[in-house]
């Protein structure tokens, strides 16, 4: 009993000890939480045998660091306290001293190499490595964000996977915390009203309460769609539908991914539809919405195959028959579902994913496809008789289709015997590279522009074992500690859609969806078209090109072109009321304003900066004329900056107060931080 | 240091130029105007060539230069032209009725049509984004050592501040660390509009917010990088740009096809200031996997139309001399499919077009017997490697291929394209 005692006593006193001292003896193995980006590189030296050795590393805030992950979280320790502990264990004799020795030395042309390497990424170079001088790729931190969720971190949130928010959106989301706003962002909305809208835009390009607002407009055109005619509906109003959605709809995140899609994964061309497939486009926006209410890859991968828009129409899956002349099945669609849609030519690696011989093989799997041309009762006419009009469908032709065992993915691990599209579907669904491809651009799109492999894999995995299903590696991606890091701010660049829509959201201004479509357009990106991407316009679009010099004066004058077409009067939309009424009447004006626009527009300045843009509001550049010479010192004749300052009063005149609002978010909005995110 | 990203991965996905450009090129500080203006005197005039690329991109399909043997057009019975649809210069081959202009520079000696170009059958590729890496770098291995865009590395050698000029956005073809090659949309995109309509509130705020701009702190992020560069690049040479390309080119009785062509014609005129001598062009529609019949002949005249339009501004210029048009594409196309179209092929044909150019059929059209004899879709064993036309265009404007062109062992035989 005694010696139970004794052993109880002992085991709590272990627990308690273990209780109290873990974190401790993290502290003292020198592991924490990282605070910044885990950066890999690789270093070479050369034996003296001759032999190159080429060793991985990682920086951390300019040190040469060991990582390791716990409960989720990365942590990262100095390279030393390892080399330590190795030749602890080594004058030990614990272990085997080879490999140990080893080990030391390793570790030590890591600290030695690497150090300069580290430093040099911490003051914001690219480190020279031999002849390759890419920026190293980050080791992401994937563990959970644990630290505040302020304004800030609801904006960057937003802006990376919502095109940007509201005021009242990023107050709601802080409420909220992380997880309650990834689950809301997460969560799909219906919105009848919304969907009728997009119809009414989708008949005519006009909102019914539009068409009362221009009833002398030349160019109002109120029109009912007949809803029975699959083909009833305006192109340009369809495009401009979907911006109307990404404006107002309940649903940014949706919407956002269907953007990434559409520019990564699903290019397509809506004009060149003939009259009796143009109702393709509907559907096609269907699809991604679909896709994107889903997030269900697998099931993408799967339906992609009928999508009459893409598929059938651009690339020519409608035309791929056991009857063609040639008998050549079209290989057109087969390569692109490999080299676009799914798993891209090569791996991380370089090696590619497949050959000539796997797109015949999957072109065949494909053959048996055509259009099933119909008419559909459209509803009768004035004298009673039934209307038609005709459409085609895309069609699977079973007597079209090339039969027998095809082999797909021939000489690799991956290889597999199918027979028609479903098994390519299957077989395209068993390869890793698919998700990995998807892994990568997930990651490139919503969180870091330069990822490692590990980081890109860690994401492909979670991918495929979840079946396809999206939502666990998109939810891991909002939550990502990374994601929140100083040093990943701003690393990546807004698309023409994320900018332009952004802005109307953030600032709630009333602008329609067909100006909106136009000033997309002006600044280089077109939904429903083929992208920028100069290997072939089927690439969708490359979004850093759409931010480079040619670009640059046409986003300013976007800009500028929104802020002078004022709301109609009718939406009552105040610039007081949005931007100056709850701003803190203690605080100067300027300086207020100031600070409530650029963290709802998420600009970063520094003190310097603040003052430029207070000064901005409070002066006004003239030239110097009348008595302005003695009453400011200014040369007659010359250009000055004449104080003039902010009025936040609500009937202040408009050069002191409105116009002065619209200024600073033109300049906010062309600022280089707001074109990342 | 020069702040560039290209990964094996994601060469597509990131900005290349420019991003040395602005640390280390004087001409993108204040008073850029000037050091442009001053710049004429003393650049070198020995190479005073004008090279215009014009891409067909997607694939120029070899119906552009129609065959008329029987093997050609038993393999393309619906696509293919015979000599009464087409204009024929000899007997196996001619031109599309829509190469009007491309026919006469041919019967004035000024043009050069060269067939069966291409990569070795070794490394060629028939994938969009590879081919047209491949071309773009003028390299069998783009995803390799050459990371820059040929024109990008000729234009390292050039003296102008704005050597080398792609009006077709920032295609790989301009993509490098060279810091005298420059992506537009157009010229008019440098027009700024005017805010509040008002030239002082516009000053005020450009003013405000270059200074803002100025204050951001530089970040080891590259893309922060690439749009501050693109940004402040903009801005210091709109200005020198719009006002040196305020001339409108010559009346020549013929419009040209679309903005790129005018602004090209106006950056010609521009160069003794600018001193652009590459000009890269684009046209889009040549992916013709159907109905080519019905897509070919207008996407060709629009091509023609441009020729045209710069051949005789040029002329009326007095540049033909000077002048050398390079028609490409990425890669050809196959026999037909069944859809009245073609798909991604190998070999294709190139033709070259200027005062200097030593005009005939450089290599002849595939025989009877290669087009009967070709088991697949599409005709491969180039006659011609990609390489070597692009070396020799190069040394005839007076540079050096081999800094730009850093492939060893390609076929280098002399094709006699200049006189």
């Amino acid at each position: 009993m005694h010696f139970r005692v004794v052993s109880s006593l002992l085991l709590v006193f272990s627990i308690s000890f273990f209780a109290f001292t873990t974190p401790a003896l993290a502290a003292k193995n020198g592991w924490k939480n990282a605070t910044d980006s885990v950066q890999e590189i690789e270093i070479s030296y050369t034996k003296k045998s001759g032999k190159v050795v080429t060793l991985k590393a990682y920086c951390h805030a300019g040190e040469v660091v060991q990582k390791r992950t716990r409960k989720g979280n990365l942590q990262v320790r100095p390279i030393q306290k390892q080399i330590k502990t190795i030749t602890k264990k080594i004058k030990q004799r614990s272990g085997n001293l080879k490999k140990l020795k080893k080990k030391k030395k390793a570790n030590k042309k890591r600290k030695k190499l690497g150090a300069p390497i580290c430093a040099e990424l911490l003051n914001g170079d690219d480190p020279e490595n031999g002849e390759d001088d890419d920026t190293p790729p980050t080791l992401l931190n994937f563990g959970t964000y644990s630290g505040n969720f302020g304004m800030r971190e609801a904006e960057i949130l937003y802006s990376r996977f919502a095109f940007g928010a509201s005021k009242e959106e990023l107050e709601q989301a802080v409420a909220l915390g992380l997880q309650g706003t990834v689950n809301k962002l997460l969560t799909w909305v219906n919105s009848p009203q919304l969907d009728a809208d997009m119809l009414d835009i989708q008949c005519d390009r006009y909102l019914q309460s539009e068409e009362l607002l221009y009833d002398d407009d030349p160019n109002d055109d109120n029109r009912e769609c007949n809803p029975l005619n699959p083909r009833d509906f305006d192109m340009s109003g369809l495009v401009e539908s979907w911006y109307h959605a990404f404006m107002h709809g309940p649903n940014p995140f949706f919407y956002k991914f269907m953007t990434f899609i559409h520019s990564e994964r699903s290019a397509a061309q809506i004009d060149t539809l003939p009259t009796y497939r143009r109702h393709f486009a509907r559907d096609h926006f269907i699809f991604l919405q679909d896709f994107a209410k889903n997030l269900d890859y697998a099931w993408f991968v799967r339906n992609q195959q009928m999508d009459g828009l893409v598929g059938f129409h651009n690339l020519n899956l409608g035309e791929n028959s056991v009857f063609n002349p040639l008998q050549a099945p079209n290989e057109d669609y087969a390569r692109e579902v490999l080299e676009l849609t799914t798993m891209s030519p090569e791996n991380f690696a370089g090696t590619p994913n497949y050959g000539p011989f796997d797109i015949a093989s999957a072109a065949l799997s494909l053959s048996g496809r055509g259009y099933n041309q119909q008419g559909i009762p459209i509803g009768p006419d004035d004298e009673g008789d039934m209307q038609y009009v005709t459409i085609e469908s895309p069609a699977l032709i079973p007597a079209a289709h090339i039969s027998g065992p095809k082999t797909i993915f021939l000489g690799t691990p991956f290889q597999q015997t199918i027979e028609d599209g479903a098994d390519l579907a299957d077989a395209i669904l068993s390869h890793p590279e698919t998700y990995f491809h998807m892994a990568e651009e997930l990651i490139t799109h919503f969180l870091h522009p330069n990822p490692n492999e590990a980081s890109i894999q860690f994401i492909a995995d979670m991918i495929q074992a979840d079946g396809g299903d999206l939502e666990n590696a998109i939810r891991t991606l909002m939550q990502a500690t990374e994601q929140y890091l100083p040093s990943n701010q701003k690393t990546l660049i807004k698309s023409p859609i994320d900018l332009i829509i952004g802005f109307l959201r953030s600032t709630n201004y009333r602008f329609s969806h067909r100006n909106v479509r136009d000033r997309i357009n002006a600044i280089g990106q077109h939904l429903g078209q083929p992208g920028n991407n100069p290997a072939g316009r089927i690439f969708g679009w490359l979004i850093p090109e759409l931010a480079t010099e040619p670009f640059v004066v046409p986003r300013r004058n976007a800009f500028i072109s929104i802020i002078h077409t004022l709301p109609h009067e009718v939406y009552e939309y105040s610039f007081y009321d949005e931007f100056v009424a709850d701003l803190d009447p203690g605080a100067l004006p300027a300086e207020a304003l100031v600070d409530s626009l650029t963290e709802r527009m998420g600009v970063r300045d520094n003190n310097s900066q603040r003052d430029l843009l207070v000064e901005y509001l409070n002066y006004n550049w003239e030239t110097c004329n009348g008595g302005e010479p003695d009453e400011f010192g200014c040369t007659p004749g010359e250009k000055f900056a004449k104080r003039e300052a902010f009025d936040p009063a609500p009937d202040a005149p408009h050069h002191l107060m409105r116009n002065k609002i619209r200024g600073l978010l033109v300049l906010l909005a062309t600022t280089v931080d707001y074109q990342l995110k | 240091m020069c702040r560039k990203k290209v990964s094996r991965r994601n060469f597509l996905k990131y900005l290349t130029y420019g991003t040395c450009g602005a640390a280390i090129h004087k001409g993108f500080l204040p008073g850029f105007s000037s050091q442009v203006l001053a710049a004429p005197t003393q650049r070198a005039a020995v190479n005073d060539a004008l090279l215009y690329v014009i891409n067909l991109g997607g694939g120029a399909t070899y119906n552009m230069y129609p065959i008329y043997h029987s093997a050609w057009r038993d393999k393309n019975p619906i696509i293919s032209l015979s000599e009464a649809e087409s204009l024929p210069f000899n007997a196996e081959q001619g031109f599309h009725p829509s190469l009007s202009y491309f026919k006469q520079l041919f019967d004035d000696g000024d043009l050069a049509l060269i067939n069966e170009v291409g990569f070795p059958n070794d490394i060629f590729s028939r994938s969009h984004s590879t081919a047209a890496q491949m071309w773009m770098k003028a390299s069998g291995n783009p995803m390799g050592a050459v990371t820059a865009g040929w024109m990008n590395t000729l234009s390292c050698q050039m003296s102008g501040f704005y050597a080398a000029v792609s009006l077709a956005g920032s295609d790989p073809i301009v993509q490098g660390g060279c810091p005298g090659t420059r992506a537009l949309e157009s010229l008019s995109s440098l027009n700024g509009s005017s805010f509040l309509y008002s030239t002082d509130e516009t000053t005020w705020l450009n003013m405000q917010r270059t200074a803002f701009n100025n204050g951001t702190s530089a970040s080891s992020a590259s893309s922060q990088a690439a749009v501050s560069t693109s940004i402040s690049n903009m801005e210091a040479a709109a200005e020198a740009i719009q006002d040196a390309t305020q001339a409108d080119p010559p009346n020549v009785g013929v419009n040209p096809p679309n903005n790129d062509y005018r602004d090209a014609a106006k950056l010609t005129m521009a160069n003794n200031v600018l001193g652009t001598q590459a000009f890269y062009l684009e046209h889009g529609g040549f992916d013709t996997h159907s109905n080519q019949r019905n897509s070919l002949p207008g996407n060709l005249a629009n091509v023609n139309q441009g020729v045209r339009y710069l051949a005789e501004v040029n002329k009326a210029l007095g540049l033909w001399d000077r002048t050398i048009i390079l028609v490409t594409s990425e890669f050809a196309r196959t026999f037909e499919n069944s859809s009245q179209g073609d798909d991604h092929g190998h070999i294709h044909p190139m033709a070259i077009m200027g005062g200097r150019v030593n005009g005939r059929q450089v290599t002849a059209a595939p025989t009877n017997q290669k087009i009967a004899s070709t088991s697949g879709s599409y005709l491969t064993s180039p006659a011609v490697d990609t390489r070597n036309v692009i070396a020799q265009v190069i040394a005839a404007m007076g540079y050096s291929a081999a800094p730009v062109i850093q492939d060893s062992g390609y076929d280098t035989t002399n094709l006699s394209l200049f006189l």
